[in-house]
């Protein structure tokens, strides 16, 4: 019976000090992604990101002589299913932590499951200021969210621009919601309101009846919080009842299908941007980008990297830095208290990035591009906007 | 206000094409094709390729027309007449079916990223400015219009002048009494998903340089399409035309005087109302029965 005792006791102890999903020669992480379906395209190349950051990592040795083995979930981006997926990871596989999952629903499903059970996530491919704010101890946001933005898009075109007359359009969902609000509140600081707002169904596939409002009041700036096909028929529908005013829109939409698709109406359009552009008059971050290049086709030779990779890359690398910090005895707890040591802290392609014992919002700076000759290059340096 | 019910009626028009297609399926073989955006969203991809391989745009459109009419015939022939004596239900179920395999295909073949579709008429829109305010007519709504009515002509042609036309109304009437007067009831089965998979492509083209080609691309136009025809009274190729302009004004007056927000909202509310108080829709003859 005593012996049993010692062994239970032995047992327990085994239990209670071992962390999950860290073992002696690896680390066990898990992601969730939708590698099937409609958008397998995003959680693809997200995946290949991470996965070529990792294997990097492990080539050269691991953290502290462990090698991160990643477990990557199919939920195809389907809420429901991340749920499922998630648990299991957590339940079965017993993943230390959940690195850069994709979309905003699923991330926000899984938001109270992890931090209640104490596993830190780290990385949402997701725009929502619910996973930050208010700040939940295990949740490390790093994407900039669309508070944020709207914040740094009114903040920019009223002081760098001199807008007067600003025009919002706003999908009638979560993001575009949040963006317009955002928009407001630091419009009112400035004692200003937008000179209309314009709700719309992404769905809808003919905005003539609406311009018609725009041409009514003539704003200088609109702001278009839409995704990249409704956008790009906003864009058209605006240039071709003959409006001439200047268009901002949102940071997913700075991506190089936005021209394609768009052709010459996109010149001259501008977006935010969190990920800096390689060009050639910042030599550092030229530099940079080709160093992710070459860490990227270590792993997948001749490819080129797409920007979800860029993000898996990212998630990939904060989270790394946060394993090094955290040192050799790692617990979920060790990784929080070093994830709140990041301070304007920048890897390869992740920049400026700030989290501290309060604070989950891991970036509070953007800048804006514009496209010109068919390329986007930096308008802006850095914009940085503070919650008061 | 005049504005507004322009360009209502020229969304409207796309509906009634929509409408049109669905109807002539529904009324001549019992079966509520689900397929039907998908199997347009499939044969623009076609002519997408086409394109995309340089031949002429209008070449190209005709070929996906012709291939898209022969895959409407066979998938009528070879999938739904097989199980045609079992049940309406089982039909429907193919067409699901099918809506599933085509949106599988066209990812596996072209993928998910959007493709950009030329448009058929440039230029900027005619834009009339004076006392009753600013009024804009787009080349497309032209274009857009023109199809509407020559379609619409064709039908008329069809049913008042040809005895096709009569057997159409024949069969749609009563399949079995028409197959003993001597009718080819195939045939006009075949006819009919000819006419709906055409129209599915013919609204594809003209709505694709505004959705792009994707997946998904014609998903809202089936909706707004089948609310047309419901308007309309399922059954009726004049109701499926005014359920589509009536529905295409009616939406743009509540986005402008009620809330943009609520346009899609509201016409599916108007499903609802339409067939609580209209079962037969606005323009549906009752039906009455002999007891």
């Amino acid at each position: 019976m005593k012996k049993f005792l010692i062994f239970l006791l032995v047992l327990t102890s085994i239990f209670i000090f071992a962390e999950n999903g860290v073992y002696d020669d690896e680390i066990v992480v898990g992601s969730f992604q939708a590698l099937s379906g409609p958008y397998a395209i995003i959680g693809q190349e997200m995946t290949k990101g991470m996965n070529a950051y990792f294997n990097w990592i492990n080539s050269n040795g691991g953290i502290y002589g462990r090698k991160i083995k990643l477990i990557v979930a199919d939920d195809q981006l389907n809420p429901s299913k991340t749920v499922v997926e998630v648990k299991r990871l957590v339940e079965q596989d017993k993943v230390f932590a959940i690195v850069g999952g994709l979309g905003t629903y699923g991330c926000l499903a899984v938001m109270d499951y992890l931090n209640e059970n104490g596993v830190p996530f780290v990385y949402q491919g997701a725009g929502t200021s619910k996973l930050v704010e208010p700040p939940k101890k295990y949740i490390f946001g790093v994407q900039p969210d669309y508070t944020l933005e709207g914040h740094i898009i009114a903040k920019f075109l009223v002081e760098n621009q001199g807008a007067k007359k600003i025009a919002v359009l706003y999908m009638n969902n979560d993001i575009g919601i949040e963006g317009q609000l955002a928009v407001k509140d630091q419009l009112s600081r400035y004692n200003m309101k937008p000179a209309i707002e314009i709700s719309y169904n992404p769905a809808e596939t003919d905005y003539s009846a609406q311009v018609l409002k725009l041409l009514d009041v003539n704003p200088d700036h609109i702001i278009i919080y839409g995704l990249i096909t409704d956008t790009i028929r906003w864009l058209k529908t605006i240039r071709d009842y003959g409006l001439d005013s200047k268009i901002i829109t949102i940071y997913p939409n700075a991506d190089p299908n936005f021209i394609r698709l768009a052709g010459e109406y996109s010149e001259g359009v501008m977006f935010t941007g969190w990920v800096p552009l390689p060009t050639p008059d910042k030599p550092e971050y030229v530099k940079d980008f080709e160093r992710y290049v070459r860490i990227f086709q270590e792993t997948y030779k001749d490819q080129i990297p797409s920007s979800y990779a860029a993000a898996g890359f990212i998630a990939a690398e904060v989270f790394v830095e946060g394993l090094v910090r955290a040192g050799r005895d790692l617990t979920r707890e060790g990784l929080v208290k070093a994830l709140e040591t990041f301070d304007h802290w920048s890897g390869i392609l992740a920049k400026d990035i700030t989290w501290g014992p309060n604070r989950r919002r891991g970036k509070d700076s953007m800048y804006i591009l514009v496209v010109k000759d068919g390329q986007f290059v930096p308008l802006t340096d850095l914009i940085t906007w503070k919650q008061e | 206000m005049i504005n507004q019910i322009l360009l209502g009626l020229s969304t409207g028009a796309t509906y009634s094409l929509v409408a049109l297609g669905l109807v002539m399926i529904y009324k001549v073989t019992g079966v509520m094709n689900f397929a039907f955006g998908n199997m347009g969203m499939f044969f623009v991809y076609v002519a997408f390729w086409f394109i995309s391989l340089n031949v002429n745009i209008y070449l190209g459109i005709l070929i996906a027309l012709i291939l898209a009419g022969f895959a409407g015939y066979l998938l009528e022939r070879f999938a739904l007449r097989p199980i045609r004596h079992l049940s309406h239900a089982s039909m429907l179920i193919v067409t699901f079916g099918v809506l599933m395999i085509l949106e599988g295909l066209a990812i596996q073949i072209w993928g998910t990223d959007y493709k950009n579709f030329p448009e058929l008429i440039k230029g900027r829109p005619y834009v009339f400015r004076g006392d009753f305010g600013i009024l804009v007519l787009r080349r497309q709504d032209i274009l857009v219009y023109s199809i509407l009515i020559f379609v619409i002509l064709f039908l008329i042609f069809l049913f008042k002048r040809t005895k096709f036309g009569i057997a159409i109304k024949a069969v749609s009437e009563n399949e079995e009494v028409a197959g003993y007067m001597g009718i080819n009831v195939e045939r006009i089965f075949s006819f009919s998903w000819i006419f709906g998979t055409l129209m599915a492509v013919t609204v594809g083209i003209l709505v694709a340089p505004k959705t792009f080609v994707s997946p998904s691309m014609l998903l809202f136009y089936q909706l707004e399409g089948f609310t047309a025809a419901v308007l309309g009274g399922f059954g009726s190729f004049s109701g499926a035309v005014f359920g589509g302009l009536i529905l295409g004004v009616l939406e743009n007056l509540v986005g402008k005087y009620i809330s943009n927000d609520l346009k899609s909202t509201f016409s599916l509310l108007l499903i609802i109302v339409v067939l609580l108080f209209f079962p037969n829709g606005l323009f549906g003859a009752r039906k009455s029965e002999r007891v």
